[in-house]
């Protein structure tokens, strides 16, 4: 059963801390019991659940491929709900990058430019749908709204790290040519950093899909409000569909992007 | 080759043809409008400051939801790290040579990977019903796809010599496990466990609002009942755990390993 294959340059297994290790141990042993006990998990109704789970897992199996197109269509609308939202983010972000990076923004950066991002980040996407779609009601804008939002802050600094990183050669170079601060950004800094620029925005509108899908079940339209209401009539097979429909495009989107990315930087 | 024969000038450009044509295509379809914004940004706005002052004292009924939500995080991750260490046995290439039985188990973790954590809750939910079991259960998924991922890459890095000792000295498969690669793995595996606790008290926070029990629910019927005084206040106090949390996290992680 097992065949050991040949070490090669690892690094060697840090000794572990026993005692650590055992009381962490006894308190999540703890924290399991009191979690049993305060669930008050019903076996019955757990074996009944698990059994009804199981036969909904087989019914999800068997997709109605006559259903396939119009999963695709849903699917569409939640990917183009991600790509604007990326692309909004990014319009923001990538201004903002400027502003909080230290070395083009000075002293403005570590006064508004990251304290912006951080609390951009930390700004719950709950509590921004909520507000999103009370702004513009229920549909696809809100979703895009929420998505734009949300991903300026982690968009922002990224390129703010990547910004903070350029090497200093031709800045140098033409600031000794006697180029000013404008243009020494336009022609040192942003050849060098729009690639990685276009790359991160790329990588985040793959994450994007992903949250795109559960935005649908807060009424922001696409795959995912689809989806919950077939979940709620029971119609496991055309639910069914729809998954196997997020899995394909998800993985295809993750291919297609990470080869792009690849490509780009 | 061909592509390049074009020139990366006209290649360039059809790329940025393809990218506008397609996000102009989305504007289209997701309807979004400057004017539609500008008028909804008094309504954001209003609900915005109907918040405040937040309602503190509704926090004394969050308190019960709050810890059935750490209760459905921490069964969801034991329960999947326990399924999820024969699993990663399986899927690691050191352990399990035998590509036919390596290749599903690694097939199986990525497709359950590429499913969100509020898909599984909604298909748990419309299985078990409303309340904290389904939430359990979609845990347990999502932290078994996770730690396979996570332990099958730990156990594929050990060093070989003390599997390839006790393998010599003629012992079987399951000493082997226990004696060779447990010790070498339980640093690596017990930080991930904290690891993968983190992201599922966050998930266990949001499952309620499909209808998995826990703060999420609450959440839900707060705001389906336009009490945003109330909503204020839990979401300053979940904002501020998952803060505690991270640091916690990161302080017993670098502790473990």
């Amino acid at each position: 059963m097992i065949k050991p294959t040949p070490a090669a340059g690892r690094r060697p297994v840090p000794p572990p801390r026993p005692w650590l290790v055992y009381a962490a141990a006894a308190v999540w042993c703890a924290a399991f019991a009191w979690s049993l006990e305060g669930l008050r998990i019903s076996w019955p109704r757990l074996a009944l659940g698990l059994s009804a789970l199981g036969l909904i897992i087989s019914r999800l199996l068997q997709p109605v491929w006559s259903y396939f197109p119009t999963a695709i269509k849903d699917l569409w609308l939640t990917l183009e709900i991600a790509w604007l939202g990326a692309l909004l983010a990014a319009c923001f972000a990538i201004p903002l990058g400027f502003l909080a990076a230290r070395n083009i923004s000075g002293r403005w950066a570590l006064v508004i430019g990251k304290p912006l991002l951080s609390v951009l980040r930390a700004f719950p996407v709950l509590l921004l749908a909520v507000l999103c779609l009370k702004a513009v009601g229920p549909g696809p804008f809100a979703g895009v709204l929420t998505m734009g939002i949300h991903t300026i802050g982690a968009l922002g600094k990224l390129c703010a790290e990547r910004l903070e990183a350029t090497a200093p050669g031709p800045s140098e170079a033409l600031t000794a040519a006697g180029a000013g601060r404008i243009q020494v950004v336009w022609y040192a800094m942003l050849p060098e950093v729009l690639p990685e620029f276009m790359s991160y925005t790329l990588y985040r509108f793959e994450i994007n899909v992903r949250a795109a899908v559960i935005l649908g079940f807060v009424g922001a339209g696409g795959i995912g409000t689809s989806l919950l209401f077939r979940l709620m009539e029971r119609k496991w097979d055309e639910a069914g569909t729809i998954l196997l429909a997020v899995v394909l495009v998800v993985s295809c989107v993750d291919w297609v992007s990470g080869w792009i990315r690849s490509k780009l930087v | 080759m061909n592509g390049s024969a074009l020139g990366p000038r006209l290649r360039r450009l059809a790329i940025g043809c393809v990218v506008i044509l397609f996000t102009w295509m989305a504007a289209r379809d997701t309807g979004i409008s400057v004017a539609g914004l500008i008028g909804g940004w008094r309504q954001a706005a209003d609900l915005l400051v109907s918040m405040f002052p937040p309602n503190w004292s509704f926090l004394a009924r969050a308190w019960q939801p709050l810890c059935e939500t750490a209760q459905m995080a921490v069964a969801g991750t034991s329960l999947g790290i326990v399924i999820a260490i024969p699993v990663s046995l399986l899927a690691a290439r050191n352990v399990t040579p035998n590509p036919l039985l390596r290749i599903p188990a690694r097939l199986l973790m990525s497709l359950l990977r590429t499913m969100p954590d509020m898909l599984i809750a909604a298909i748990a939910v419309a299985a078990l019903g409303i309340g904290l079991l389904p939430g359990v259960v979609t845990l347990t998924f999502f932290c078994f796809g996770l730690y396979v991922k996570f332990a099958s890459e730990t156990i594929e890095s050990i060093d070989p010599g003390p599997v390839a000792a006790l393998a010599a000295a003629g012992a079987r498969p399951l000493s082997v496990v226990s004696f060779a690669i447990f010790p070498q793995i339980i640093p690596q595996l017990s930080s991930y466990a904290v690891y993968a606790l983190e992201l599922n008290i966050r998930a266990a926070a949001v499952v309620g609002l499909v209808g998995a029990g826990g703060i999420g629910h609450l959440f839900e019927v707060t705001r389906s009942t336009f009490r945003y005084p109330e909503l204020a206040a839990l979401l300053v106090v979940v904002l501020v755990i998952i803060m505690l949390l991270d640091q916690v996290g990161l302080w017993l992680r670098r502790r473990l390993v």
